[in-house]
């Protein structure tokens, strides 16, 4: 990587004695030197100190944070974060600033003293000498590299790929010497003849009225400085390969950084042989039994087969069974009948539903922009959201999931393509796995580079922590502080990204009109078209009457209005001279620019008297104010009929990256070393480059996506199949093996288990990456099948449940918990798929789901615009995606009790239930118990809960009839279905419907 | 104050894990809770659940109120005074500059629309915009020298609040709450009372407990009517009728806690539904403002139609701290674009109209908590997200009476509990239009808010997505000179 220390270089262009003479500069302020001392010099004095103190982590082959001490030219390269010592100014330079407050070195005992901090000030104050120079390099002090950044910072909004404004192309230097319609921008060793340089100096560019227009800042005069030392310098362009993965290992990765658990790939295990193999059912409970019999425990007592079958349907479908599936069950006496039941289970639709949610969590699934109060909706998410439920419930393999989500774009040549198939439609709706984070680059000041940078970062945060386990947003800024990541594997994975999410070649979310604020300068959008021929002939069907009534309408409209304007102008006319009607109508007929003296004259006088718009028409002529009235208000209807035109919210590779430089400290513009694509280097064996090649012979697409993801889904990857089984696990469990789900790395949580996770994650593989052959191993374990009774001894032996001694009581999530109180009461709408149903905010801040005709659709299907989130997810702890969730909290608190108890949604779905209850189990009051019990908990009540049911039954129905019916209320219902109801709505508030045994 | 006294009487029982024995499945126990809570026995403190549990410095303040103006009030009209801004009244900026403001227009430097005096034994310069808070200057820690990172509404109230521009981050009173809980377990920790006129822009996001635990978002509490939600049950049930429910509920949760043994989700939700229960009984007591005397209701306005509705959130926000409740959030101005603080086009009518709706209210809250000795350890805070420039937001050339929006500097002000009363901190220059000492961004005014607190606020964090997140993000000090 060259050495790019731009303050540095710039001193080079000043007074010689400014920086390097040895004397304080003139005016220096503070740092004026005591006249006797005398000045350290490096080679006697510093140098030493850094071998004592600093060289261990920053010398020679260890280079913490890329930074070398013990050369001069390590010190004036500076490392990662950009210079270290500014010559001449101790309380700027970092390496000062870092010994003066105690952080580095960073052990205690090693700590400087005070006259050995004070030596190393005087000599940064004196000019930080390093001894004389030794050229080694012949590359110029300003090369592209430090001209380039700043062009793409300020210039190329305008002056680039998809503008190329009064035809200049500023991204290279050929484009700047082509110049555009007025010349070459750039004349070599002349930079003040140079109109690129004149117009940035005069202040003429970037044109201070389409700053904030282009989200562009001015620029600095110490850029201008670059640009004018760069261009004097002859413009000249060092071949630099960008810094790619290579051969030769990272000196900041070590292989003993590559030995930690996570980042091996799973070790082939073998099963260990226990000591009850009678408990053993699947290879996993020998892991398990293992690990408890070390601590003396074992294995709880099977579940009961009604707790069992309720555990596997919530955790499967996140519904309770139907009362059919749990009779035909507690009947079934086969040996297989609990598998057969799980496989049934996974064979439902309801399954994605359920699944396919935990997977939007991790994307950070939102039908919104965020961000900004506005809250921009994204009309077409929804299409994401179905593929993802639909991948579920097809199981698709994992490695394909995969592959279509990060590289789907470059999978098939959509663009292409004769037709649209479903494989391609599925590719382009996966990316919008990479287009979910949130945005509000769609408004001008909320559209700068520090804005787009946050995107794709936050993009990066997604895939990082969904996909890789690992918290990669750590090493944006500077080296990751806990793991093997140094600053630069960020940035190659930025390019890796770039064909597609270039801060410098930047496509704005969509803003539809009527969405929001319409912006003049949104430019392509994100949105494809790419639908099955089917689908668009279906709204083409739908739409196309639509579109021709509102055409109809308007135009009548329109015809109604000309000829009642033109009447009205032609009295008015009248109201004129008689020599002047003649020119006056010329003038109107002539467009304004086209027109004469005269002409204009005429218009200056008399226009405004003769031109009666839409408006003033209607305040003249009631008749027509009343036909537009109701016209329009047929046309709003019609709009309001009208399907967007499908489209897909996507993610493709655009074929022309910009440069990817490393941002010291995550500023982006404080650019570093210039790199190119790859993959965090410890995830490999660091000697091997990371390939790229075009998608398909001749594709614009650079590949580099494709290349990630296919690297992602070998194998023998370290990290890929131990995530994503570990999340499986969590679900079933409560808790992964690996409790940190979103960090694999080592401030993360070791796992409980290892080799049953390697075990596990070698079956995912071998399995095909079949998410549901993994359910089905899991939950036909005697592990997953054993009861959640907890004894005092496992709670004193295994308190947190760490070694499986028993199953977890779990809370049903938000979603379950609505669902399925939708379902028990009959209200479950399950039309799957298509756009979000909407959702009703009060003034008072509750939100609900609006509803369809037949009750309510599953929360998967509702809108979730991250402003207005349904009131009961919130209680229930949906957490904002920011930009994506990891793992849900599931407390447990008093709003929820509240809701539970007093809501009116609660109350309402009681009363359905009960009315269900009515229809389904007649009138006796035990057949009513025997079947809330069935449908509402799973299982058939035994004698006593019947009895104490009956009774309370009569009890209620008593108190009911005992009461006046209230006065003018429509409340017809016989006291036993009061009683029912609220029977019923204490069921719905009990203990065991909350909970999953 | 009824906080954290033990039950002593022999039928009561002893302690909370005794009531849970006897009455363990929640809502059977809910007559008896309802009877010991108005007996203030069951009142306990509920301690926060940070890792690394507060007080890490001596605390000066137990609990907080916050006073939010929505919209920017103009420092230079209200608590930074500018002479030389007399001086310059109808001329344009010196040196020709044109800075960058919201909506463009740099009209001529307009003195303060109010005229400004010397207050109290301080001698703390405030305008005639405040009369009342005038006479109560004395209380007040000014900081004139505040800096915003953005002067764009929303982000700019997410900040104040968050510390972030982006919304969804944990505010203010959230981090108070995970950090020290609250001192009652009848409230929430964290209550805000909106203005009656609206709720601010982006509602329940500027309360929201992001990624921290649930129990830690801002409760709002409405002005009228039931002022939680879901706290009554949306469809009566008569005495007798709830009775028989409870009873039959309470049978099958007791079935199932036999059959399950202790387990910690089970004891949460039985809290849970405890705390609901304590809540419907608590909360109407504590927002009813007619226990009140009439001299109390008049010393913060209730008797004058112009602050009436402010003046009760003041008074419900009074006696919501003494319960126990640990911050509680006022806002002043409804939703952008309706009634705010934001003085585009006029600022003596806008800013007028909204100070006589607050100023007599929060100086009778200031009075009134000094009179209880609960200003001691009470933190009260009165801020804003910017402030407005200080010249006309005009065509160049013309002096018109609206301001823009100044991120550059404004003035909030802190009073009570470990402050240094009566001063002023920092400075801007002459014209009150940029920072020129001391300034104070968002970090460093929550560093300070948490120190007053207890709170180190590099040790109140909470690991998120990989983070150890901290309200004051990678920055932030305290401001030792403000502290008494």
């Amino acid at each position: 990587m060259p050495g790019r220390c731009l303050p540095i270089l710039l001193l080079l262009f000043a007074p010689p004695t400014a920086a390097w003479g040895g004397d304080a500069p003139a005016g220096a302020g503070p740092q004026g030197e005591r006249p006797a001392a005398r000045v350290p010099t490096f080679q006697r004095e510093i140098r030493p100190l850094f071998e004592a103190k600093c060289l261990r982590c920053h010398g020679g082959r260890a280079r913490k944070a890329d930074l070398d001490l013990s050369t001069p030219a390590g010190v004036q390269k500076g490392g990662e974060s950009g210079p270290v010592v500014v010559p001449g100014n101790p309380a700027e330079s970092p390496l000062y600033e870092k010994v003066h407050d105690g952080d580095m070195p960073p052990g205690k005992n090693d700590r400087l003293s005070e006259a050995q901090v004070e030596s190393i000030r005087r000599w940064i104050a004196a000019g930080a000498e390093t001894g004389p120079a030794v050229a080694t390099t012949t590359d110029p002090a300003v090369s592209q590299h430090d001209a380039f950044p700043i062009l793409l910072r300020h210039c190329t909004a305008c002056h680039g790929s998809r503008q190329a404004q009064g035809g200049l192309d500023l991204r290279t230097k050929a484009g700047m010497l082509r110049g555009g319609k007025s010349g070459p921008a750039v004349i070599p060793g002349r930079p003040e003849a140079s109109p690129l340089l004149q117009k940035i100096r005069q202040g003429q560019m970037p044109p201070p009225d389409r700053l904030v227009e282009a989200s562009v800042k001015p620029v600095e005069k110490a850029e201008a400085d670059v640009l004018a030392a760069w261009i004097a310098g002859g413009a000249a362009e060092v071949a630099t390969e960008p810094d790619a993965p290579g051969t030769t290992p990272d000196p900041l990765v070590s292989d003993s950084d590559r030995n930690f658990w996570s980042f091996r790939p799973p070790a082939a295990v073998t099963i260990p042989a226990v000591r009850h193999p009678e408990r053993v059912r699947n290879p996993i409970d020998a892991f398990v039994l293992e690990k408890l019999g070390a601590k003396g425990l074992t294995l709880a007592p099977e579940a009961g087969r009604a707790a069992l079958l309720r555990r596997a349907s919530v955790d499967l479908t996140g519904l309770s069974p139907e009362p059919a599936e749990v009779q035909a069950f507690l009947r079934d006496d086969a040996p297989d009948a609990y598998e057969r039941a799980v496989d049934r289970l996974l064979a439902s639709p309801r399954y994605g539903e359920r699944w396919g949610r935990f997977w939007l969590d991790l994307a950070g699934y939102a039908d919104s922009e965020g961000k900004r109060e506005q809250d921009l909706p994204r009309p077409h998410a929804w299409r994401y959201r179905d593929y993802v439920i639909r991948s579920f419930n097809g199981d698709k393999p994992y490695d394909r999931f995969l592959l279509e989500q990060l590289a789907g774009d470059e999978l098939a040549d959509h663009a292409g393509a004769p037709d649209v198939t479903e494989e391609i439609y599925d590719n382009l709706v996966a990316t919008g796995f990479l287009r979910m984070a949130p945005d509000a680059t769609w408004a001008n000041i909320t559209g700068y580079l520090a804005d787009r940078v946050e995107v794709i970062a936050d993009e990066i945060d997604v895939f990082g922590s969904a996909v890789l386990g690992l918290t990669l947003k750590c090493a944006r800024c500077h080296s990751h502080k806990y793991d093997p990541i140094p600053q630069r594997d960020y940035y190659r994975l930025l390019d890796v990204f770039k064909g597609a999410y270039d801060e410098h070649d930047w496509l704005k979310p969509d803003v539809r009109p009527g969405l929001g604020p319409v912006s003049s300068d949104v430019l392509g959008g994100r949105l494809l078209p790419y639908v099955p021929a089917a689908e668009r002939r279906r709204w083409e069907a739908e739409d196309a009457p639509l579109r021709r009534e509102v055409e109809a309408v308007r135009s009548e409209l329109d015809r109604e209005a000309q000829a009642r304007t033109a009447r009205l102008v032609e009295e008015r006319l009248n109201g004129l001279p008689e020599v002047l009607r003649g020119d006056l109508k010329a003038m109107l007929a002539t467009p304004p620019e086209k027109r004469d003296a005269v002409q204009r004259y005429l218009a200056d006088r008399f226009e405004s008297q003769l031109r009666i718009d839409r408006d003033a028409l209607k305040a003249l002529d009631p008749v027509f104010r009343r036909l537009a009235e109701v016209k329009e208000k047929r046309i709003k209807t019609l709009e309001r009929r009208r399907r967007p035109e499908p489209q897909i919210q996507a993610l493709w590779d655009r074929g022309q990256p910009s440069p990817t430089y490393i941002y010291r400290r995550g500023d982006p513009s404080n650019p570093g070393g210039l790199v190119g694509p790859g993959v965090p280097s410890v995830l490999t064996d660091g000697k091997t480059p990371f390939e790229v090649r075009p998608p398909w012979p001749g594709a614009k697409s650079t590949g580099r996506r494709l290349a990630l993801a296919r690297w992602l889904t070998r194998p023998g990857h370290p990290l890929t199949a131990r995530v994503a089984v570990n999340r499986v696990w969590k679900h079933h469990f409560g808790t992964g093996i690996v409790k940190s789900l979103g960090n694999f790395g080592r401030a993360g949580t070791p796992p409980s288990h290892p080799e049953l996770l390697d075990w596990l994650a070698g079956e995912f593989v071998r399995r095909g990456w079949s998410l549901k052959a993994m359910h089905r191993l899991i939950m036909t374990s005697a592990t997953y099948r054993q009861s959640s009774q907890v004894t005092p001894e496992r709670q004193r032996a295994d308190p947190d449940n760490t070694w499986l001694s028993r199953m977890p009581l779990t809370r049903l999530d938000a979603e379950s918990l609505y669902d399925t109180m939708l379902l028990v009461a009959g209200r479950l709408d399950e039309t799957p798929y298509g756009p979000a149903d909407p959702v009703e905010a009060r003034s008072d801040g509750l939100v609900t789901p609006t509803g369809t005709p037949r009750g309510w659709r599953r929360l998967v299907y509702v809108r979730h615009a991250r402003k207005t989130i349904p009131t009961h997810l919130e209680t229930f702890d949906y957490p904002p995606m920011n930009p994506n969730c990891l793992e849900r909290r599931d407390s447990i608190v008093a709003p929820q009790a509240l809701a539970l108890m007093n809501s009116g949604m609660v109350h309402r779905l009681a009363g359905d239930f009960a009315r269900r209850l009515a229809r389904e189990a007649g009138s006796s009051p035990a057949e009513q118990v025997e079947r809330v019990y069935l449908v509402a908990l799973s299982r058939p009540p035994d004698d006593e809960e019947l009895r104490v049911g009956t009774h309370a039954l009569a009890r209620l129905t008593g108190l009911w009839a005992g009461q006046q019916p209230a006065p003018a209320t429509e409340d017809a219902e016989p006291a036993s279905l009061k009683a029912l109801t609220t029977y019923c709505h204490a069921i719905l508030n009990s203990a065991e419907f909350l909970f999953v045994d | 104050m009824p906080v954290t006294r033990p039950a002593r009487d022999a039928d009561v029982p002893h302690s909370r894990r005794d009531f849970l024995a006897r009455f363990g499945t929640g809502l059977g126990g809910v007559a008896l809770a309802s009877l010991l809570t108005r007996e203030g026995k069951l009142a306990a403190a509920v301690p926060g659940e940070a890792d690394d549990p507060p007080p890490h410095v001596p605390p000066r303040a137990v609990r907080a109120v916050q006073i939010f103006l929505q919209g920017g009030l103009s420092q230079v009209d209200s608590f930074d005074y500018k002479p030389e801004l007399e001086r310059y009244h109808g001329k344009a900026l010196p040196g020709g500059e044109k800075p960058d403001v919201f909506f463009g227009s740099v009209g001529l430097l307009h003195q303060s629309h109010w005229p400004f005096r010397r207050r109290g034994q301080g001698g703390l310069w405030v305008s005639e915009l405040f009369p009342n808070l005038a006479e109560v200057a004395d209380e007040l820690t000014v900081i004139r020298s505040m800096v915003s990172s953005t002067g764009n509404h929303a982000p700019g109230t997410y900040e104040a609040n968050s510390g972030f521009r982006v919304m969804g981050f944990p505010v203010l009173g959230s981090w108070l709450s995970y950090g020290l809980g609250c001192e009652s377990d009848s409230l929430p920790t964290f209550v805000v009372l909106s203005d009656s006129r609206g709720l601010p822009t982006g509602g329940a996001v500027n309360w929201t407990n992001g990624f921290l635990p649930a129990r830690h978002q801002g409760v709002l509490f409405q002005s009228q009517g039931v002022p939680v939600p879901d706290l009554q049950p949306a469809r009566p049930l008569d005495e007798a009728a709830r009775r028989a429910r409870y009873e039959f509920l309470d049978g099958l949760n007791r079935r199932h806690l036999a059959a399950h043994g202790t387990s910690d989700p089970l004891r949460a939700r039985i809290h849970s539904y405890e705390l609901a229960a304590r809540m419907q009984l608590a909360v109407p007591e504590a927002t009813d403002l007619g226990q009140e005397p009439g001299e109390t209701r008049s010393l913060y306005g209730l008797d004058r139609p112009e602050c009436a509705e402010f003046g009760r959130s003041c008074l419900m926000a009074r006696r919501l701290l003494e319960r126990g409740v640990r911050f509680v959030q006022l806002w002043s101005g409804g939703a952008l674009g309706g009634p705010t603080w934001d003085a585009h086009a006029d600022v003596p009518g806008n800013h007028a109209r909204e100070a006589v709706r607050i100023d007599r209210p929060v100086a009778g809250l200031l009075r009134d908590l000094r009179r209880r000795g609960l200003l001691d350890d009470t933190l009260v805070i009165f801020n804003t997200e910017f402030g407005r420039t200080p010249f006309a937001q005009s065509q160049p050339g013309t002096l018109g009476t609206g301001r823009d929006h100044n991120q550059t500097a404004f003035a909030v002000w802190l009073a009570g509990a470990g402050l240094r009363p009566g001063f002023a901190y920092g400075a801007t220059d002459d014209l009150g239009h940029r920072v020129v000492q001391d300034p104070v961004d968002v970090h460093d005014f929550h560093a300070t808010i948490l120190h007053l607190m207890g709170i180190d606020h590099e040790r109140l964090t909470y690991y998120h997505n990989g983070i150890r997140r901290r309200l004051t993000n990678v920055s932030g000090r305290v401001l030792q000179r403000l502290l008494a």
